[in-house]
């Protein structure tokens, strides 16, 4: 892990991972031919066309098992959210307003699902034995690597379990899905200070949990 | 800018504007504790971003459509009609049951209200405290306030009864038995 501050004291100094996460995304609705061509499947799949739907399936599927995924804790369960996910889309497609930004509107709906999923179920799914071996077997047998990556995991979804569902979408949403805070705010339909609040005790306790059971981690990436 | 507000704020160091930014920085230049703590909840972001990544595992996109397709079918009238009455019984639930522990609190304090406050500092409650106050005694638009007993003798403090007026004027006259 690289150093993100050094004793030169540039800006520089603050290393570029940190800075990067700073980075304003603006928010823009349909100025990209890529928002265009969204906009365009979306009006031909609420006219009833369903090989339209299924581009926006193939185009959206992977962002919506990687949130569900991170939410949930479990690569199976993500799939099965990201279904459900779909056919709520589907069922609501009608009710989006085309004037707004449609990776958000399906970013909320995710968030709900795994919400949803977690409450139902009350927790948060660490990783199988076979899905450590299905990794051993990826990484040509490199055990030693897989069982340390395997640890850190376990550690840091033990640390996610502590916060609450708000805490955790939050974090997710800003830290490991990379939005802005203002999408943020739009996805959790919240003002920007409890975003900004949220995000605050989230790290908070994360840093504490990792800090209080397993420092070696911390230590050795610092 | 000192520790204590470094600390409270380099949580949210990305969030910050560019001057803050910049006079956090200046600060964690300076102070190896705060940097320290800094440096372990970078390390913990970016732990996560690595850690948590979906294995993407080969997968044909037509069986996952295919499951889909099975699932993708429009409400009906009557399924719409549910689902618009069950998300009318949750916003009724949402306004009675959601609030219980408010109901509680307001319950404990108008008992509060009701014990040190009792109905019986009221004018009614004399007369049935004394039942022996003779009421055909005194002119109907007078009322008993008070009592106080002196000499074996019960003393009653009138009150003139202005229902039509709504400033009332008291004490007007004593009677004794």
């Amino acid at each position: 892990m690289k150093k993100q501050i050094n004793s030169t004291g540039s800006q520089e100094s603050l290393g570029n991972s940190a800075l990067a996460k700073a980075k304003p995304a603006t928010e823009t609705v349909d100025s990209s031919p890529e928002e265009k061509e969204v906009l365009e499947i979306i009006i031909k799949s609420q006219n009833g066309d369903q090989d339209a739907f299924k581009r926006l399936v193939e185009k959206y599927r992977s962002q919506v098992v990687g949130v569900a995924f991170k939410m949930v804790g479990d690569y199976e369960d993500a799939k099965d959210i990201s279904q459900l996910v779909f056919v709520k889309t589907y069922q609501n497609l009608h009710r989006f307003e085309l004037g707004k930004k449609f990776s958000t509107w399906l970013y909320r709906i995710t968030i709900n699902a795994s919400i949803d999923f977690l409450r139902k179920y009350r927790r948060y799914k660490h990783e199988s034995v076979e899905d450590n071996l299905h990794e051993l077997r990826e990484n040509k047998g490199d055990a030693e690597e897989v069982y340390r990556r395997g640890l850190i995991r376990a550690a840091i979804e033990k640390s996610l379990e502590r916060l609450s569902f708000k805490q955790k979408s939050v974090f997710v949403l800003r830290d490991l899905e990379g939005l802005d805070i203002k999408s943020v705010s739009q996805v959790m339909t919240m003002p920007q200070a409890t975003v900004r609040w949220y995000l605050h005790r989230a790290r908070s306790k994360i840093r504490q949990e990792l800090q209080k059971n397993y420092p070696h981690i911390l230590e050795r990436s610092t | 800018m000192n520790c204590h507000k470094a600390k409270k704020s380099h949580l949210t160091y990305w969030e910050q504007s560019p001057a803050r930014q910049r006079e956090l920085e200046a600060h964690l230049q300076d102070c190896p504790p705060c940097r320290h703590s800094f440096q372990q909840l970078s390390s913990a972001i970016q732990i996560s971003q690595q850690i948590l990544r979906p294995e993407e595992r080969p997968e044909d996109f037509a069986p996952y459509w295919h499951r889909l397709c099975r699932r993708l079918v429009k409400p009906t009238l009557s399924q719409r009609f549910s689902e618009s009455a069950k998300n009318i019984v949750a916003l009724i639930n949402r306004a009675t049951v959601g609030p219980v522990p408010a109901y509680a609190v307001a319950a404990v304090v108008l008992l509060a209200v009701a014990v040190l406050f009792p109905l019986s500092q009221t004018g009614n409650s004399i007369l049935s405290t004394h039942a022996d106050f003779r009421s055909d005694l005194v002119p109907e638009r007078f009322e008993p306030m008070w009592a106080s007993t002196k000499d074996g003798m019960t003393i009653y403090t009138l009150a003139q009864n202005t229902a039509p007026n709504p400033a009332p004027s008291t004490a007007s006259s004593t009677t004794a038995r």
